[in-house]
């Protein structure tokens, strides 16, 4: 479990309370999604998480480690593993299994082992047949899982993904989405994602909404629209598909809940209603 | 004056084993003072073709006429080019450290006084939504992803070019930032001024654009415009483009046997309501 109890960040030389005592659980095996206004503290969230920046006060607890504590800090990096949303700034190697290597190589494990952890971790993001591919040449998306696998192969509990599909096409977006669910279904992985994409949230068990310094709702996608007010105080915008059976409802089909998320499900209750 | 694309071809890498086509015999024209979006998936050229229109890519075949001049002469781009391009990635553009020096850049070379320049930096920040005092002093480098965008598109509006190229501006961007860039759009083309803008959401490209280019595989697939029918779009749905809700409700059902027409939106969710409403419906 990653614990926030009481954090307040500040940036040096400035005199903002980015995060203002704010306090929550991440559990083993959940998707929370955080979503917020450009500037409303996600990122810093995520860097607080894996401890690349810690509390100004309060405390983040990761299983029983404070990130507070210097000699936690190599524990919690390969604990917490972060995500970001541009690939070409996270691949550095000439070909896709060394990039994926990298990590394991720097814990210093035997070579066998490494193998192992760079094939497992290919397999995992389904690139398994690019691995002697240089990563210039993949596409957008296939960068974004090479890094993944990346991540993947330091066998984390956590993974924290700031924005991995804003600079992604639709295809690559939902390709990438969904391996992140294949993984987490297959794992006990814990994955805390960042993005503006109403459509990404709605597959979270979880939603965080983050607004001046505070965790303004914390929710389930169903719920969203039950809190609309709160949303659209923090500038979330609600799902397409809910605001379509507003419209709908607008028009005399009042008995639509509002609780279907996707297109699919809107069509099979319109033609159940049938 | 319209920027013409006459037969253009270009290829990535030529004469390696990864040489790679991005663009073949293109040919298109960008209307004065219109709302024009590139759409494609990855790799299929889009981004490529923008940064042709800017004359930063020289292609191996056919130009780029601006105002009926040649963009490339001798192999290398005009000086001054009355074009504007926000790249894909903010930080590949950023050139300075402080928000205000990156801004008055560009303007540098204009030779305005130091009070217009101050003038038009403000302006432009307020256009995408950051207060002057507060980021003026701010270092690029430590802004929010959704704020550098901000400052990237600021930095191209700040030069106040006739024709402004915008590669997937609303990335990183929340929700008020892609209204405001909406709204700042349909402002630019009230001015005369000329936007094309390469994006992967069609539905943000169907709320603003008057025309929008469907590229696929380094060509023109096909144009939509604002005369187009939810029919022409029905195609692009079949052809696995991710839609507008509305719309991918309405073809599912379409698909399903139901007989809803596609006039426009409203006629739509008329026609769904109509329905599925019951026959009790006053
Ligand atoms: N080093 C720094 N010094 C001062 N302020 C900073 C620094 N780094 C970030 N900030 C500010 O802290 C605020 C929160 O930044 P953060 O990156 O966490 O936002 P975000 O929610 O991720 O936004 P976005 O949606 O745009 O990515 C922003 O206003 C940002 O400008
Ligand atoms: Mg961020």
């Amino acid at each position: 479990m990653i614990s926030l109890q009481n954090v307040t960040y500040q940036y040096p030389k400035s005199n903002r309370n980015i995060l203002n005592n704010i306090s929550g659980d991440f559990l083993e095996g959940e998707f929370i999604a955080v979503v917020g206004k450009n500037g409303s503290g996600k990122s810093t969230l995520a860097r607080l998480l894996n401890g690349l920046l810690v509390p100004v006060n309060g405390q983040v607890i990761v299983d029983s480690l404070s990130t507070k504590d210097r000699e936690n800090q190599i524990k919690i990096r390969q604990k917490v593993g972060l995500l970001l949303s541009s690939p070409d700034n996270q691949i550095i190697f000439n070909l896709v299994e060394e990039d994926v290597a990298f990590g394991p190589e720097n814990l210093g494990l035997p070579t066998k082992e490494i193998k192992y952890r760079v094939d497992a971790a290919l397999k995992m993001v389904k690139m398994e047949e690019f691995k002697k591919h240089p990563p210039y040449l993949l596409s957008g998306g296939q960068k974004q899982k090479v890094a993944l696998a990346g991540l993947l192969a330091l066998n984390p509990k956590y993974l924290v993904l700031d924005e991995p599909t804003t600079m992604l096409d639709s295809q690559s977006k939902q390709d990438v989405i969904k391996t992140i669910l294949d993984i987490k279904n297959a794992t006990n992985l814990t994955v805390i994602m960042i993005t503006h994409d109403l459509e990404e949230v709605v597959k979270a068990d979880r939603i965080l909404i983050l607004d001046e310094g505070l965790i303004k709702a914390d929710i389930k996608p169903e719920e969203m629209y039950d809190n609309k007010a709160v949303l659209s105080a923090a500038g979330v915008e609600l799902p397409e598909v809910t605001q379509l059976i507003d419209e709908l409802n607008n028009k005399g089909l009042e008995s639509l809940p509002h609780n279907l998320l996707t297109v699919d499900e809107l069509v099979n209750e319109l033609c159940r209603l049938k | 004056m319209p920027i013409k694309v006459n037969n253009v071809s270009y290829a990535y890498q030529v004469g390696t084993p990864y040489e790679k086509l991005a663009l073949r015999d293109v040919v298109l024209t960008i209307n004065d003072n219109s709302v024009v979006g590139l759409f494609g998936i990855t790799s299929s050229g889009k981004t490529t073709l923008l940064q042709v229109m800017a004359g930063l890519i020289v292609p191996q075949k056919g130009q780029v006429l601006v105002d009926d001049v040649k963009l490339i002469a001798k192999g290398k781009r005009r000086k001054f080019t009355n074009i504007g391009l926000v790249f894909q990635f903010p930080e590949t553009q950023f050139v300075l450290d402080r928000v205000y020096d990156e801004i008055a850049y560009g303007l540098t070379y204009q030779n305005l006084d130091k009070f217009i320049i101050k003038e038009r930096v403000e302006k432009s920040l307020g256009l995408v939504g950051l207060s002057f005092s507060t980021y003026k002093d701010r270092n690029i480098r430590t802004l929010s992803s959704g704020e550098k965008r901000r400052v990237a598109i600021a930095t191209i509006l700040a030069l106040d070019t006739k024709y402004i190229l915008l590669d997937e501006p609303t990335a990183g961007l929340d929700y008020l930032g892609r209204l405001d860039l909406e709204r700042l759009i349909a402002d630019l083309k009230a001015n005369d001024k000329t936007v094309v803008l390469v994006s992967h959401n069609l539905n943000y490209l169907l709320n603003i654009c008057d025309e929008i280019y469907i590229i696929a595989d380094g060509t023109i697939d096909s144009i939509i415009t604002n005369k187009s029918s939810l029919m022409d779009l029905e195609a692009l749905y079949m052809a696995n483009y991710i839609l507008p809700a509305y719309l991918e409700t309405v073809f599912k059902l379409r698909a399903r046997g139901y007989d809803i027409s596609l006039n426009n939106k409203e006629a739509v969710l008329e026609g769904i309501a109509k329905v599925f409403r019951g026959d009790n419906y006053a």
